[in-house]
């Protein structure tokens, strides 16, 4: 029997019972557009979450660099100019390198002495995080190198100065042994709490004013900005290769040790640390992989309840037409073409299920992302799925009941009333 | 054409097997008419069905054309009928769901032919049937006169050269049974070898040869003109 007969045959079997093909389609059609939209849901809520969790600092790499100064002197040059970050930054998979520079001092305002953390940073400093941006006034500028301006974040502004605008003002600070009067030139938007640090309870100064007074000469400590949450750990190896090169781990000297034994720990630690927040990353995959498996379960029940469905009603119509497969057997039909006759079916129906469930599920995405906030993304994946699922669908579920059909003897068969 | 030599059947009922045939032997040459004839439950369908590759014997042998159908496979069985034999039956046994020409090319989906040809050969038969007109008909929209000679239609259209029939007359007034009746004999008078089972006394006279049947054996094997 030709594939096109067996089709056609199908087809007619099918349109003689529109009401239970109907109900069987239906069957694979939540099934798979429980599929497809989960996917479509998982995808644009994943994305949504890595949102937010970007702005938890996740992308952020803390870099700090302490070198025997006799080792290196172009890489030590570089440290003390802050030229490393931009070595640092030429890294593929970074966005963003600020060196950092902080110091405890004591805002004296009425007489009053309140303790308060002081940070040197550069220009660049607010990229670092998505949403960080000056609400008043401006951030630390370019011009403002060795000068005594300050930038407040919110909380500290809000503590010191209530609801006025500090913007112009003078802030009195004691640290590094003197008193240092700061102009203010800007206040943060609120931004919250990074990692261990909380953007809004800082004092923003230009990190040369730091370096000048504190007599500190090298930039030793940066935060990098990986390009995305997916690359943190790339961007993280790519720093430590660039750090390797310009900041080689002391070599144990062989001449001056115990021959052939061992290094010393002092002497083996490389002389820079990479730190990535490997907690928040664990917990933002475990909670991705969760939500993956309670969801995909739910769809593989539906996709299952759904097969089981369509084997059902083959089974009633396997009984049904026990007189028709006796009549086409006595007529030529092999076991095998009764079977395939029926396999057709179900595959038939499946795929048609499929089709109509990729365009429900494609809805049911958009609904979602409507109601969820997150993107609408059309992918070709869940329709390839819908297609591949189906298919095995109806072939799984089909050959039960075709291998019935298949069994039966012709006479018994054509008895059948 | 058909040798049976010591066929048994047994089917399983319950814990004791029912034994339908025991020990048939039978020789039927080409061009032969024949009728079987017997009381119910002697065992003359359950012949028919062995004859027809329908049902495998439990033992013994069913040479046809030389063939011994006890040693083929179901699939193999199926090419028989397909091929070489065109069956009959009382309840017409046509698809309800597809028209008369469909129901008389069915033999032909099954032996590959194309699809173009197929409607041809399906024409000629419903002609010589007389029933060309009413090719695009639904089965269900036909006497039980018209529903037996689509159902000789579907039996010839793979030009076979064995024909049997499984009480053909059984629902058809005696009108249409002679009507059924005259097509066997012109179809026997082409040159088929013809196997009819029947319990009417006017149906098995048309035959040459007279088979009877009791308790699952051949009591009586009459030939020629009584």
């Amino acid at each position: 029997m030709e594939l096109t007969d067996m089709i056609t045959t199908a087809i007619g079997a099918l349109r003689a019972h529109k009401l239970r093909t109907t109900l069987s389609v239906l069957g694979v059609v939540i099934g798979v557009a429980a599929v497809v939209g989960i996917i479509g849901i998982i995808n644009g809520a994943t994305t949504k979450v890595r949102e937010q969790i970007a702005g938890l600092g996740l992308r952020t790499i803390t870099v700090t660099v302490s070198p025997d100064p006799r080792t290196n002197p172009a890489a030590m040059a570089q440290l003390r100019s802050g030229k490393l970050a931009d070595s640092l930054q030429a890294a593929p998979d970074v966005s963003w390198v600020v060196p950092l520079a902080a110091d405890r001092g004591d805002v004296i305002i009425g007489g009053d002495r309140q303790g308060v953390t002081l940070l040197g940073v550069t220009p660049e400093y607010p990229h670092l995080f998505d949403g960080f941006f000056s609400a008043t006034g401006r951030f630390i500028h370019q011009l403002d190198d060795k000068r005594t301006v300050a930038v407040l974040g919110s909380d500290i502004a809000k503590e010191l100065f209530d609801e006025t605008n500090p913007v112009g003002r003078l802030l009195t600070v004691s640290a590094w042994g003197r008193k240092v009067a700061f102009r203010i030139v800007g206040v943060m938007a609120p931004r919250g709490q990074v990692g261990s640090q909380d953007l809004d309870d800082q004092i923003y100064v230009p990190i040369s004013t730091v370096q000048w007074y504190s007599g500190s000469r090298s930039f030793s400590s940066y935060i990098a900005r990986a390009s995305s949450v997916d690359v943190v750990s790339q961007a993280a190896s790519e720093i430590e290769d660039i750090l390797a090169k310009a900041f080689p781990t002391p070599k144990v000297n062989r001449v001056q040790g115990p021959p052939g034994g061992p290094p010393s720990p002092s002497e083996a630690r490389t002389p820079y640390q990479v730190e990535i927040r490997k907690e928040t990353m664990a917990a933002y995959n475990e909670s991705i992989k969760t939500m993956m498996l309670i969801l995909g379960g739910v769809a593989t029940i539906s996709l299952l309840v759904g097969g089981i469905g369509i084997m059902n009603i083959l089974l009633v119509s396997v009984t049904e037409r026990t007189r028709e497969i006796g009549i086409r057997m006595a007529v030529g039909a092999r076991p095998r073409d009764v079977r395939s006759q029926f396999l057709t079916e179900a595959v038939l129906v499946c795929l048609l299920g499929g089709m109509l469930g990729l365009g429900l599920g494609w809805i049911a995405t958009w609904i979602g992302s409507w109601f969820g906030g997150w993107p609408f993304v059309i992918s070709f994946i869940p329709a390839l799925l819908a297609f591949t699922f189906s298919l095995v669908l109806g072939l799984v579920f089909g050959l039960y009941p075709a291998l019935r059909a298949a069994r039966l003897d012709p006479v018994e068969a054509l008895r059948y009333e | 054409m058909i040798e049976l030599r010591k066929v048994t059947k047994t089917y399983s009922m319950g814990k004791n097997g029912f034994l339908a045939l025991r020990g048939v032997d039978l020789l039927i040459t080409s061009e032969e008419f024949t009728a079987i004839t017997g009381p119910s439950g002697s065992g003359k369908s359950t012949l028919l069905h062995i004859i027809g590759a329908l049902h495998h014997p439990t033992s013994g042998q069913v040479l046809l054309e030389g063939n011994d159908l006890s040693q083929l496979s179901r699939d193999e069985l199926a090419r028989v009928r397909n091929e070489k034999i065109g069956f009959v039956f009382q309840r017409f046994h046509l698809l309800p769901g597809a028209n008369v020409l469909q129901n008389v090319e069915l033999p032909l989906v099954y032996a590959g032919v194309p699809r173009q040809n197929r409607r041809e050969m399906a024409r000629e038969c419903l002609a010589k049937m007389e029933m060309t007109d009413r090719a695009s008909h639904r089965t269900s929209q036909l006497s039980g006169g018209e529903s037996q000679r689509v159902a000789i239609a579907r039996a010839l259209v793979n030009d076979p050269r064995l024909l049997l029939a499984d009480e053909p007359t059984g629902n058809l007034d005696s009108r249409m049974t002679e009507e059924i009746m005259a097509m066997f004999i012109a179809l026997h008078e082409e040159g088929r070898t013809v196997v009819i089972v029947t319990h009417e006394e006017n149906v098995a006279n048309k035959a040459k040869r007279r088979v009877i049947m009791r308790d699952g054996m051949i009591e009586e094997d009459r030939s020629g003109i009584d």
